[in-house]
């Protein structure tokens, strides 16, 4: 029994992975704010290229058959140098910007070029060896040593632009730190900034945020970002900083490291919208909703909320909803039966918002307890199982088991409640999956009446923002309690029925 | 006599049905006829232009481009018919936001200063032009689904089923709110389609389980005997036996769909969108907690509408299931 539900459960992953993949795919088409005239008209160009960038707009949404990483945007870059014209002056920003990392790219491949194209792209590269602090930097400006100089700084430090050697530099400058270290790295520049970012840990105490601070002095040198941790700045600062980073670092990956072997297959699905939203969904509490919280916080802060409201009011509804049924069912075709049917009918057809607003008629926050807004949205629950209880036991009324028990000598109340009723609650449990995704509608309803902190106010400011990440986070939330509800049902079957156990345990073996 | 005629019999004959049917009809008849009860211009129109018929309707754009006074002077020369209320669902009309109920208004108007009685007529058509869309296309889409899922079977077929259990236990509101949240002009369309997602599922499940209760069937096998291919089975021998439960579900799904379309409404996705809604009106009643006619009004269409199709299904579901027959006959009832 609990390895069937365990297995079940485990299947429920490949189905919530098809709804988060499905969702996606609808949420892709969420209007884009760059679209939007009003907004890109103040725009430059680069400006609008970096905020497509920053929201993985540039990315195909689920596979990237040749990911772009720096050897590709290197070499790109140095063929538009090449070329020359309007492109050639925006792609030597770009080679700066890229960095150390084009270097092991770049020189070899300078050797391949024409005279006068060769010193262009050395000249381009320039300013990367002023940052790095290289010895007599200035003759990289000059056109007529330009290329020697790269040429000789390859031959002389090439070999240390290796992973490995880079790995454990930084891996020394973590574990001791001088600043002679830290010029180590530096003269590395952007090529060291992978396995910078790799060593930076979101820092929990003093100790850690010395650390953080010194690995992000490096990254902010190379990268020319001036987002840095001051020394006056307490823990949480540092780890705003550090979290900072560890977004940047997931936008421009593809600008710093190279993808190839395992890596670019991998960076085949990662480097996709799909795939930068589960890395960080994976590693960063589901992303950060509209509000700059982390979804997964928000959502164990307004579940409760939403999940009490739907299942207080179904289970409150059960309650009223099983006894009206089998006094219906009892007394059907007297006047009985008919005034239950009227109030149930009755007691479906009110629409909860009109219900919530007579019950909760004065604008202000509502500082009670959820038992109101949850007995409101139970009225609408009623009808359902009422009507399926009372047209089950009406079938196991006519039945020889009831018939059976009363010659025995049993009461008629007795046989109803002991052979009767028992025999009629599976399909009531059944109904019960059903009933949370209608629930959740009439729940946010009544929150946004009741002015309640809990999913559906949350939802409402999501749409209204186009939040992708809570939408995502939602579904996938729904969806996980839709799946578990279902397996809860199977298990109660087998609880209220022992004979199904069997069946229910095999019917359901493959997922 | 045959099947559909005893059918007919018992849902003609049922109180609940006439009832039922009679209040969805009104409120049918309210939506489709909105421009005769109330619209900005008149029925029929003698003037200077010459002779126009329904200009509401032939000429709603040029109508909805002008203001107040421009109606007023289009009109002021010439005799005609006037429907009963001279305002539109769209227009702020001149007696302001929250006016009592006057000749002109007869409930006055809303918190736009729009006539409530034109929000509310055309509040129906919204209702039930989309309930029935959504519910007619989910039936369809569901009917097809589950025709296939039952003859063919095979693991895709099994992944399909899987579908169809997310999708059915998957919150409309949700598939809504992304619906909400990825179009820039919020639409009636759009509505319709994430509805009639949800309600597929349900129809599939039904028609799925039904093809494949009745596959075991002697008649069915009877019927592959003679040489009928799958597609005949399942149109001639299994659909009719499925079309009942399928229809029952559907009636009750105008109720589902009415509801839910007023709880979009009701709450502030996005932006409204342009057509009347009494679920926009209810958002002003939790507003205007004093304005009770905002709450009761659009709250009592409501009730009726759902109170119909309820009433509706339930005599319908009672008609198309034999054994509920058989127990009554019993009973004496």
């Amino acid at each position: 029994m609990l390895r069937h539900a365990l297995r079940r459960i485990l299947w429920t992953l490949p189905t919530l992975f098809v709804v988060s993949v499905v969702t996606f795919l609808v949420l892709t088409f969420v209007p884009d704010p760059v679209d939007d005239p009003r907004f890109t008209s103040a725009l430059t160009r680069a400006d609008r290229e970096r905020i497509r960038r920053e929201r993985y707009l540039d990315l195909p949404t689920f596979f990237n058959p040749a990911p772009r990483d720096v050897q590709a945007r290197a070499m790109e870059a140095v063929r538009q140098i090449v070329t020359g014209g309007a492109e050639a002056a925006r792609a030597a920003t770009d080679l700066q910007r890229i960095g150390g990392a084009a270097l092991p790219h770049v020189l070899p491949a300078l050797d391949t070029l024409a005279p006068e194209p060769r010193t262009q792209v050395a000249l381009a590269l320039a300013p990367i060896a002023r940052r790095m602090k290289l010895p007599r930097a200035e003759d990289a400006y000059d056109p007529g040593r330009a290329v020697a100089f790269w040429t000789r700084f390859w031959d002389d430090r090439g070999v240390e632009f290796r992973a490995a050697s880079v790995r454990s530099a930084v891996q020394r400058f973590t574990r001791y730190g001088s600043d002679s270290r830290a010029a180590e790295i530096l003269e590395l520049d952007t090529f060291a900034l992978e396995y910078v970012i790799g060593a930076l840990v979101t820092p929990q105490d003093a100790a850690g945020v010395a650390q953080a601070r010194a690995l992000v002095a490096i990254a902010a040198e190379v990268t020319g970002i001036d987002d840095r941790i001051s020394p006056t700045d307490d823990v949480q600062a540092a780890q705003a900083c550090v979290a900072r980073w560890k977004t940047f670092w997931s936008v421009y990956r593809g600008d710093y490291a190279v993808f190839s072997g395992p890596s670019r297959v991998a960076a085949m699905v990662l480097e996709t919208r799909y795939g930068k939203w589960a890395l960080g969904a994976l590693t960063h509490r589901l992303g950060l909703a509209a509000n700059g919280e982390p979804v997964l916080d928000e959502l164990g802060r307004r579940a409760p909320v939403t999940l009490a409201l739907v299942f207080g009011a179904i289970v409150l509804a059960y309650a009223v909803a099983i006894p009206l049924g089998v006094i219906s069912a009892a007394s059907r075709g007297r006047k009985t039966d008919l005034i239950i049917a009227c109030i149930v009918l009755g007691m479906t057809v009110v629409p909860t918002a009109v219900l919530a607003v007579l019950a909760h008629p004065k604008g202000g926050a509502y500082g009670g307890s959820l038992l109101l807004p949850t007995a409101l949205l139970a009225v609408a629950l009623v009808a359902a199982p009422t009507r399926q209880q009372r047209s089950a036991l009406a079938t196991v009324l006519t039945q020889d088991v009831i018939r059976a028990a009363q010659a025995r000598g049993a009461s008629r109340v007795r046989a109803l409640l002991s052979h009767g009723l028992r025999n009629t609650l599976l399909p009531v449990v059944t109904l019960a999956v059903v009933e949370p995704p209608l629930a959740i509608g009439g729940a946010f309803v009544v929150e946004h009446v009741f002015r309640l902190h809990g999913l559906g106010e949350a939802t409402i400011l999501a749409v209204q923002a186009r939040d992708a990440n809570w939408l995502m986070a939602l579904s996938i939330f729904a969806a996980a309690v839709a799946a578990l509800a279902v397996i809860a049902t199977d298990l109660a079957y087998v609880l209220l029925d022992p004979r199904l156990a069997s069946a229910v345990l095999s019917r359901r073996r493959r997922g | 006599m045959t099947h559909l005629s005893i059918l007919w019999r018992r849902i003609a004959w049922s109180r609940r049905a006439s009832l039922g049917a009679t209040l969805l009809g009104v409120l049918a008849l309210l939506g489709i006829f909105a421009e005769f009860i109330a619209a900005p211009a008149p029925l029929v129109w003698v003037g200077p232009r010459g002779v126009e018929v329904l200009p509401a309707i032939t000429e709603a754009e040029a109508l909805n481009a002008m203001g107040e006074e421009e109606r007023r002077a289009r009109y002021a020369a010439g005799a005609g018919l006037w429907p009963v209320v001279r305002h539109g669902p769209t227009h702020a009309s001149e007696a302001g936001p929250r006016a009592a109920s006057s000749k002109e208004h007869p409930f006055g108007t809303d918190a736009h200063g729009r006539d409530l009685v034109a929000r509310l007529v055309y509040g129906a058509r919204t209702a039930l032009g989309l309930s029935l869309s959504a519910v007619l296309a989910g039936m369809f889409l569901g009917v097809i689904q589950g025709g296939l899922a039952g003859i063919y079977r095979g693991f895709w077929n099994d992944r399909l089923v899987r579908l169809v259990e997310t999708v059915d236990t998957f919150p409309a509101i949700i598939i809504v709110a992304l619906v909400r949240a990825i179009e820039r002009e919020p639409s009636a369309l759009s509505l319709v389609i994430a509805v009639a997602i949800v309600r597929w599922a349900e129809i599939a499940r039904l028609v799925r389980a039904e093809v494949l209760r009745a596959s075991a069937e002697d008649y069915v096998m009877a019927a592959k005997a003679l040489g009928c291919t799958e597609l005949r089975v399942f149109y001639r021998h299994i659909l009719p036996n499925a079309i009942g439960p399928v229809i029952v579900s559907s009636v009750f799904g105008v109720a589902s769909v009415v509801l839910l379309e007023a709880a979009i409404s009701f709450l502030p996705m996005g932006a409204s969108t342009a057509s009347a809604s009494w679920g926009e009106t209810l958002a002003e009643a939790a507003r205007y907690p004093e304005e009770y006619r905002f709450l009761v009004l659009p709250g009592a269409l409501l009730l009726l509408t759902v109170g119909g199709s309820y009433l509706l299904a339930d005599a319908l579901r009672d008609a198309v299931d034999p054994r509920t027959v058989r127990v009554r006959d019993q009973g004496g009832a």
